[in-house]
């Protein structure tokens, strides 16, 4: 409930205090005789009526705003709200009273009246269409319920949803054809719009002027682009209209940093999504990865190559990761920081110490807490622990060997396939990069994520449960003597 | 008389070197410690006032040569001292330990009410000094080990660092638990309490020399009437 609250804008939440008051004053007023009189015998929409179901009345606000009070009372009958009475929202008011109200504005007047809803629909700001509107400065006007419902026409659920179909309508009237675009620089782009494709999209149910804003019936600006890339950049801002977290997660990656620096091959959201043939990418892992693999080519052929590659196309495995179970599919960070680097052993670990996972594929699932009991990874693990302090100064952090400086990154392989003498040979390279002049004997002093056991190591094993015996000899034995002492003087006192 | 009433035992070198010893252990002792229980929260935060573990480390390195060079500084004079100046090597383990470890027992359990006569140093001492010389050569050993692990596995076996790993942890616990019991002997044990300040001052009260030195004593006082 504390999250919620934090979560909500703080103009917004002021707001609410307000209506939290009506709703604690309101009862005084209704439960008077009178007006629960009134009000059980049900002639009140009537008496309102009698008034407000004429034209030409006005309500002034005190800057000279005004607007109709006028209700149709068939369209009123059709809503949503048709059984509620007039009094229920318009909490004051009764046949017998009508308190004379001012405002400074109309939206003075909006943001007091939108409180009533809160009576009833309560929990809506924690729905996810109207959650996106909480965080944004930029949606306050979206915080005022009668902004988007209509106050006394309102159908159940979807916007105004017979004007949605009209506006469709109105839009393809011109773009069912094929018209085209051009550009500053004399390229061209199609703006026929394709209803069978945009049907089987996610976004079948929108309407057109949601995403393209700033458009309607009414207006159609003409705008000016240098080239399609700059309509896609202005376009891709669109849908963080409804996608806010996606859209804050791609704000860290590395693609909006490589953007905001005038990269012109970074991908948007339509890059990789489309646009009006939206489909979910949902479990399928090997479009994914070929999505990627669009750009990054030469990192995807080293991949498909891999273990993990060669199970995920040839196999179809589900088990295995593709470039967004590591590198994540909106916040990508830049895998060179250190930051990256030292969370890999956790990357790994996820699906490395599963033992659902490993026991599929007879691997070990000590791979990482062994990594991590060493000296590389106990370093790690420290640096990890001192991060939120240090992290001002990140060069600080010597740099540590982790899975991917022996296993590789993307071209992993499996080590069961090669003899004890070429894996060393290959660890040792891997050694060489930071511990310079190494020999051969070095590498033995990594057990190779195993832990010491009598038939693997015989003398690691003999001293370390030596040691443990002789400690825990030696602690009863000075145990003993300390208490003999103490008891002994306690005797000949 | 006040000055008959109390007996030199340890001259200013040895009170010096024990306090270095003090000082330098527990510094060893903290910033190794909380290197290997690094995921507890006051680690944490000592490792981070420090400045971050690769300084933790360096310190830790820096005064590990400080204990080396007190190490050997200790063993070169001694052996001077020992060969060519008649000093006695009262360290030494003899045969009367064993005796006089097998009659505190028998005292212990009740069996006698005679104490065992020690000489300069008691058994128990003899095995706190001892158990504290091997822990440091042994630590020291693995230490440096540790530290230039591509210069040693050049010429022995790779499985040294671990072995040295191993080793470098169970005998600080081992030095650690030496530790605790020599607090106790010179702080807590009953014939001591509240301390026994002869390794401050360097003077014991003659009344405690008979009673836990007594064959040195005898041999003092020998020494005295034969020099007079």
């Amino acid at each position: 409930m504390k999250a919620i609250f934090k979560n909500l804008h703080p103009e917004f939440l002021r707001h609410l205090k307000f209506g939290v008051c009506y709703i604690i004053i309101f009862p005084l007023f209704i439960t008077t005789p009178e007006s629960s009189y009134a009000e059980k015998n049900s002639t009140i929409n009537e008496n309102c009526l009698a008034c407000h179901n004429k034209r030409n009345q006005f309500k002034i606000f005190e800057n000279d705003e005004k607007i109709e009070v006028y209700v149709n009372s068939e369209k009123y009958l059709q809503s949503a709200h048709k059984n509620l009475k007039c009094s229920e929202c318009h909490v004051t008011f009764t046949d017998k009273n009508h308190p004379e109200r001012r405002y400074r504005t109309y939206n003075q007047y909006k943001i007091m009246s939108s409180h009533v809803c809160n009576n009833c629909h309560y929990n809506i700001l924690n729905e996810k269409t109207h959650k996106n509107f909480i965080n944004k400065k930029e949606y306050e006007d979206f915080l005022i319920c009668t902004n988007c419902h209509s106050p006394h026409y309102t159908v159940t659920g979807d916007i105004l949803y017979s004007e949605r179909e009209n506006d469709k309508k109105y839009c393809l009237s011109c773009h069912s054809k094929g018209i085209e675009i051009k550009f500053l620089n004399n390229e061209k782009l199609s703006i026929k719009f394709n209803m069978q494709e945009f049907k089987n999209s996610v976004h079948s149910e929108i309407n057109c002027t949601e995403c393209h804003f700033g458009f309607s019936q009414e207006y159609h600006p003409i705008r000016y682009f240098k080239n399609r890339r700059n309509l896609s950049v202005a376009n891709a801002e669109v849908c963080r209209r409804c996608h806010f977290d996606k859209y804050t997660m791609y704000q860290d990656s590395i693609h909006s940093q490589l953007l905001s620096k005038g990269d012109e091959r970074v991908p948007l959201c339509t890059n990789c999504h489309g646009y009006h043939g939206i489909q979910k990418f949902g479990k399928e892992r090997v479009k994914i990865t070929k999505k990627c693999g669009e750009c990054h080519k030469e990192v995807y052929e080293v991949y498909a190559k891999s273990i993990h590659g060669y199970a995920l196309f040839d196999e179809h495995n589900k088990d295995v990761p593709n470039c967004i179970d590591c590198h994540t599919s909106h916040k990508i960070e830049d895998p060179l920081s250190k930051k990256f680097t030292l969370h890999i052993p956790e990357m790994c670990g996820k699906c490395h110490s599963n033992e659902k996972i490993m026991n599929k594929y007879g691997l070990s699932t000590q791979v990482v807490s062994t990594y991590l009991s060493d000296f590389h990874g106990k370093r790690l693990s420290i640096y990890l622990n001192e991060l939120p302090e240090i992290s001002n100064n990140n060069n600080n952090i010597k740099e540590i060997a982790t899975c991917v400086n022996c296993h590789g990154i993307h071209n992993i392989t499996s080590t069961r396939t090669l003899d004890k003498k070429t894996l060393k040979e290959k660890l040792v390279k891997a050694c060489k990069k930071c511990h310079h002049n190494v020999t051969l004997n070095f590498t033995d002093a990594w057990l190779s994520h195993y832990i010491p056991t009598f038939q693997k190591n015989p003398s690691l094993f003999i001293i370390l449960w030596g040691y443990k015996i002789f400690i825990i000899a030696l602690v009863i034995g000075i145990l003993l003597q300390v208490l003999l002492s103490i008891w002994r003087y306690a005797i000949s006192r | 008389m006040h000055t008959n009433d109390k007996i030199r035992r340890f001259s200013i070198y040895r009170i010096i070197e024990h306090l270095l010893l003090f000082i330098i252990v527990s510094c060893l002792i903290l910033t190794g410690f909380i290197q290997k229980f690094y995921t507890s929260d006051i680690a944490t935060w000592i490792i981070v006032n420090f400045g971050g573990i690769d300084i933790t480390i360096l310190v830790h390195r820096c005064i590990g040569i400080l204990l080396i060079i007190l190490f050997l500084q200790h063993i070169f004079f001694n052996v001077i001292a020992i060969i060519y100046y008649n000093m006695e090597f009262s360290m030494l383990i003899n045969k009367d330990d064993f005796h006089n470890f097998i009659k505190d027992f028998k005292y212990y359990m009740g069996k006698t009410n005679n104490r065992a006569e020690n000489d300069r140093y008691t058994y128990r001492q003899k095995f706190e000094y001892w158990g504290v010389f091997v822990s440091i050569s042994l630590l020291a050993l693995s230490g440096i080990i540790l530290w230039f692990p591509t210069f040693f596995t050049a010429y022995f076996p790779g499985l040294i660092i671990p072995i040295a790993k191993i080793v470098h942890f169970y005998q600080a616990i081992i030095l650690l638990i030496i530790i605790i019991s020599h607090i106790y002997n010179a702080i807590f044990n009953p014939d001591v309490i509240p301390l026994d300040s002869s390794i401050i001052t360097g003077y014991l009260s003659r009344e405690r020399y008979i009673k836990e030195h007594l064959k040195e004593y005898k041999r003092k006082i020998k020494e005295k009437r034969t020099k007079d």
